[in-house]
């Protein structure tokens, strides 16, 4: 039997499939975001130091001081810029006038909830010691690391007569292995036992056990306190190792 | 050797497609293509690890397979597709590879996908029916191209990793003109841990378009 050429028929594959292929192969992978302003870049982050808490550290601590504050008023507490070691708020930066004191007094309310107790600062070494610090910072400048609180003058105040600042240092324990970066405009509020012990007066380590940075909340000057607020509380929150046995 | 099989496999699949205009047909019997091929619509229901990640279902999925008739009621051919499952959150997350170690915590809006690229050879059973419904059964083989990523705060973290995957299928073949039926089925993927991306699975939910002498 003679065989013909057969007339050209359909493609089993259509022709816009290879292009379709091609889409799948070099389609770029798809990330959505629900990103619609500046805010939704906010996070807070925390850490704490593992091996104080494996020993029940945090349960063990009671009282603490928080620079600038008393127990009559706690709202006054110092909020310091780590940039020029000055304050944050200053009257003219621009932030709400109230953004000061809804920060102290969230700080103190939060730790109070855990069952510490805010006491107002010794003023001399015969005088009990709260068994922790707690400060408050706020970045001007972008770190990409843990930074330390840098008002010298306060662990001065806390260690009275002793010459400090040149041999003390702020240990972070969660340095090494968080390499965070902060934006400018992060809030810092940070939990540290200074441990004089024998290296009195020539140095010694303020050790930090939990920190929370509300990153770039206080950013814009028109940082609404109830968002800060609600930052905090989410720093503790998110933080349920914390606090004295119920 | 197996490598260089299956390649040559896939080759002489692929060129097979690709030269039909060289097909002969001796006297009145005239050779019926095997090829049939599909674009579907996928959807995603998450389940396990890819739901404690992303819960949200998939609404983002497509999908192509090209298949050849070997037998009168089997077929072998790929599956390919491109699956993106995506969640907003405001999770709290405990590691973030690299940036992160014990007692790390991160809270704040962000946003979760995951981007399947299913490459798949499958082989499926598929009697026809009187009515010339093909109800078919198939077991897809191969690999998931990965991508894992996180978005939080001014941060993005994507991972891409090459899963081992297998994917059980079910579904029907309905055919609605000559050469032309909508596929309706359900695959079960499931992708392995490979790399830091852990064992991955969902069920994909399918409606497409057939086409090719095949069916």
């Amino acid at each position: 039997m003679k065989e013909y050429p057969a007339a050209p028929t359909r493609s089993p594959v259509p022709r816009g499939l290879p292009w379709l292929f091609g889409l799948l192969a070099v389609a770029a992978a798809c990330y959505p975001s629900s990103v619609s302003s500046v805010s939704d870049f906010n996070t807070v982050t925390t850490v704490y130091d593992t091996a104080f808490n494996a020993g029940g550290g945090f349960q063990a601590l009671t009282t603490y001081a928080l620079p600038g504050a008393t127990v009559a008023n706690p709202e006054n507490c110092v909020i310091e810029d780590v940039g020029d070691g000055g304050t944050f708020f200053t009257p003219d930066s621009g932030f709400s006038p109230n953004l000061p004191t809804t920060i102290c007094t969230t700080v103190v309310d939060e730790l109070n909830q855990l069952g510490y107790t805010l006491v107002d600062p010794p003023t001399g070494p015969a005088e009990p010691q709260p068994s922790f610090v707690v400060t408050i910072t706020g970045l001007s400048r972008r770190y990409t690391a843990w930074v330390a609180y840098p008002w010298c003058g306060y662990w001065g105040w806390w260690f009275p007569g002793s010459p400090w600042c040149s041999g003390w240092g702020v240990s972070y324990p969660w340095g090494g292995v968080v390499g965070f970066n902060f934006n400018v405009g992060t809030l810092v509020i940070t939990m540290e036992k200074p441990t004089p012990s024998a290296s009195l007066p020539d140095g010694g380590s303020i050790d930090s056990v939990w920190s929370g940075a509300l990153n770039g909340v206080i950013t814009s000057t028109n940082a609404s306190p109830s968002a800060v607020a609600t930052g905090i509380q989410q720093a503790f929150n998110q933080s349920p190792y914390l606090g004295r046995p119920q | 050797m197996r490598t260089l099989r299956t390649t040559a496999f896939v080759a002489v699949l692929l060129a097979s497609a690709a030269a039909p205009a060289q097909t002969y047909f001796s006297g009145d019997a005239q050779e019926v293509s095997p090829f049939y091929g599909s674009v579907q619509y996928q959807f995603g229901i998450p389940i396990g690890n890819t739901s404690d990640y992303i819960s949200d279902v998939s609404w983002r999925g497509i999908g192509v397979d090209l298949d050849w008739m070997v037998k009168p009621t089997i077929s072998i051919g790929l599956a390919l597709g491109w699956n993106v499952f995506y969640q907003p959150t405001n999770k709290v997350i405990n590691n973030i590879p690299g940036q992160s170690g014990p007692g790390f915590a991160i809270s704040g809006p962000q946003d979760r996908s995951f981007n399947f690229f299913p490459i798949l050879a499958d082989v499926r059973w598929l009697p026809k029916l009187k009515t010339g419904v093909r109800p078919f059964l198939g077991l897809g083989v191969g690999a998931y191209i990965t991508t894992q990523q996180l978005g939080i705060g001014l941060y993005s973290y994507a991972t891409t990793r090459c899963q081992f995957g297998l994917a059980p299928e079910l579904g029907v073949l309905i055919p609605v003109d000559t050469g032309v039926a909508i596929q309706v089925s359900t695959r079960y993927n499931m992708a392995f841990k490979s790399g830091t991306i852990p064992f991955q699975q969902w069920l994909g939910l399918y409606v497409g378009v057939v086409w090719g002498q095949g069916i």
